[in-house]
């Protein structure tokens, strides 16, 4: 489904990532883990089309197309959906206000009939149950004065409207308290399926108790230094990324 | 004077001989018009608004002598038809009998042209016409000068109107330069409310050899707890240019709204001038300004508390591409006397290219001590981060521009007290937001 090759980029005249590979299969969870300032937020905005970053090497496919020709609007169209680490305040436009061109774009692009104002609610009620959010705040200004735990909500809530085929969450766990996680936790999990994948970015290893990854990369210096499985993030959680350091510095 | 206000002014003195209507007020303000010509950047309050070019032309300043070429459904497209409402429709600044109707009985809504008025001995009139708008530059004074057939509106005492009153100021330049100079008094008896608009709109014509010039005033008096709200729209052609002014005197308790739109058109300037001269009154000023192409949109606003216990409450935003130049003025002077006065005022700016200017300037002049004052001013460009997020969950790059600039834009829309004129606004907005994707 992604297929990332030796890929580089940086912000300004800072290079953050260099040399990434990672290929990603329908119904796998991929877990991105590493210490602050590894690279992992820009990983996940690479991919969503952050202009901020710029792509210096390597190739991304996605589902065989690739995505770096891609403007942000058509990664979203073809299936790739970020949940922001910090969602943007909008004031001004409610969730619910721009949802229903959103939706209907992606509808669009997959050939899909537009989605009337009945039916867009309808979907909005199935969904807002997964997350447990009030319609009354997706009516209000976009994130304005929400607390952590509904802006991520409201990012999970977003995802399950678009149904995308690749969801990138990026530290969706941070500033949340244990309910929330697991209210989260819960959304991503019912959204799982066997065509669709997710890749997880995080610092702790918290996150993965309520969603379990099938795969575990730690995220060193702009490189994937280790991989493996659930077990490498318990094995983190327990000595800290200190000795993975250590291992990468060796080699290097 | 210099060489380049020959044409309007030469226009205007000779003109002014030629009347018949002559009065103390009148031959005071063309005297004031010789003296201080049209205003030049040199004049602090017209440091952005060049009208050099403007008033070197020569102006056809008797237009509505003649006969307009407005067909009735010419006239039709430009009223907001879609509400009831009392209308009065003005051509070159002639009386429209036909396109005209008032429903609000003469007792509720007194509607009288100056001459009526004059005639009539109006104590009204007497007592209220040319007292606020002050002789300060050429164009009230030139608009004092020829005020002739103004209109005199009067909301008597503890009358609240149903409907409001739709001004439609419509030029007609198909045949030469037009100055237009239309003038109203309002005056609102205690305890009454008003909703009126004022709309410009020119004929396109086509002919970009003619121009326009709409120099009015509009008085209104509110008496104590009196209600007014004010609207001014600009939708108009890039060959219409307007300058001014809005002089309201405001008495205890009352309430005055203005709202200024200015959507498109050529150079104009709109001057807001308030004072609150009674006790717990309170005004709301609010604008938006969308500077496309060449326009240039000045605000200048000022409002003077004279009495303790006022408040007023003032934001206007602008939105600027392209060439366009956007100035904004607020002043607010708080009187020795007017102690807990609540001002505040915001004026936010986004700017669109890098072609496009804005000048914004927040005045505050306090000489009370137990006040509550505030004033704030932004300029930027549309926020990055929310694009992008906006694009992220798939809008285009021009549908999430609209929705931000709309975002931006509605909090003044939603001020708006009178629902068929958002509704019109709204769509209109919509139009001028998707133009720019």
């Amino acid at each position: 489904m992604l297929k990332i090759t030796n890929l580089s980029a940086k912000i300004g005249d800072k290079q953050i990532l260099k040399g990434i590979d990672l290929e990603v299969k329908p119904g796998e969870v991929h877990a991105i883990m590493g210490p602050n300032g590894s690279g992992k937020s820009t990983l996940a905005s690479v991919l969503a089309g952050r202009e901020d970053y710029e792509v210096t090497g390597g190739t991304i496919t996605f589902l065989g197309n690739d995505l770096l020709e891609m403007a942000p609007e058509e990664r979203a169209r073809e299936g790739i959906f970020l949940a922001f680490q910090y969602p943007v305040e909008i004031p001004g436009v409610s969730t619910t206000n721009f949802l229903k061109t959103a939706v209907n774009e992606v509808r669009k692009h997959r050939g899909q009939d537009p989605l009337d104002a009945v039916n867009f609610l309808k979907l909005m009620k199935e969904k807002m149950k997964l997350v447990e959010i009030d319609q009354a705040l997706l009516s209000r200004s976009l994130n304005e004065g929400f607390s952590g735990g509904e802006k991520k909500r409201n990012e999970i809530f977003q995802m399950a409207m678009l149904d995308p085929r690749l969801a990138v969450l990026d530290e969706t766990d941070s500033g949340l308290d244990i309910d929330a996680l697991r209210i989260v936790a819960n959304g991503v999990n019912q959204l799982r399926s066997k065509d669709k994948a997710t890749i997880v970015v995080t610092h702790y290893q918290r996150l993965l108790d309520y969603i379990v990854p099938d795969f575990v990369h730690v995220l060193y210096n702009g490189r994937i230094v280790k991989s493996g499985t659930r077990e490498l993030a318990m094995e983190l959680e327990e000595k800290g990324y200190d000795w993975v350091k250590a291992e990468a510095d060796a080699l290097a | 004077m210099t060489e380049t206000q020959q044409g309007l002014l030469q226009n205007l003195v000779e003109g002014f001989s030629s009347t018949g209507f002559q009065d103390e007020i009148k031959s005071e303000a063309m005297k004031t018009l010789q003296e201080l010509g049209f205003p030049t950047t040199k004049n602090e309050e017209w440091k952005y608004t060049n009208l050099s070019n403007l008033v070197s032309k020569s102006f056809q300043i008797s237009a509505g002598k003649h006969s307009h070429q407005a067909t009735r459904e010419q006239i039709k497209r430009f009223r907001l038809d879609s509400f009831k409402s009392n209308r009065l429709v003005l051509i070159n600044g002639v009386f429209i009998p036909e396109a005209s109707t008032t429903f609000s009985p003469a007792h509720e809504l007194e509607i009288l042209s100056f001459q009526d008025a004059k005639k009539l001995n109006h104590p009204l009139f007497k007592q209220h016409f040319s007292k606020y708008a002050q002789l300060k530059d050429g164009f009230t004074a030139a608009n004092t000068a020829f005020a002739e057939d103004g209109y005199l509106i009067h909301v008597p005492k503890g009358k609240e109107l149903e409907l409001p009153l739709v001004i439609h100021h419509i030029t007609d330049s198909s045949f030469d330069n037009i100055l237009v100079q239309p003038r109203l008094l309002v005056v609102l008896g205690e305890n009454a409310g008003l909703k009126m608009v004022e709309m410009y709109n020119n004929f396109p014509n086509g002919n970009t050899e003619t121009t326009n010039l709409n120099n009015g005033i509009t008085e209104i008096f509110l008496e104590n707890s009196a209600r007014c709200s004010h609207y001014k729209i600009h939708n108009d052609d890039s060959g219409s240019n307007h300058v001014g002014t809005v002089q309201v005197r405001q008495l205890g308790k009352s309430v005055f709204s203005s709202f200024a739109f200015t959507l498109r058109g050529g150079l104009v300037r709109n001057n807001l001038n308030i004072e609150i001269d009674g006790q717990f009154a309170e005004c709301h000023m609010n604008g938006l300004y969308l500077c496309s192409g060449n326009m240039l949109v000045d605000n200048h606003t000022f409002v003077n508390h004279l009495k303790p216990n006022s408040e007023s409450n003032e934001l206007y935003k602008g939105v600027i591409s392209d060439k366009a130049t956007g100035v904004f003025n607020g002043k607010i002077y708080v009187s020795k006397d007017a102690q807990k006065t609540n001002a505040f005022q915001s004026n936010r700016n986004i700017l669109l290219s890098a072609e496009g200017s804005i000048y914004t300037k927040p005045q505050l002049e306090i000489f009370a001590d137990d006040v509550k004052c505030s004033h704030g001013t932004t300029t930027g460009q549309l926020d990055s981060e929310a694009l992008f997020y906006l694009r992220s969950r798939g809008l285009s790059e021009e549908s999430a521009k609209s929705m931000l600039l709309k975002a931006f834009a509605n909090e003044v829309v939603e001020t708006v007290d009178l629902e068929p004129l958002k509704q019109y606004l709204e769509t209109e907005l919509d139009i001028w937001f998707r133009k720019l994707g």
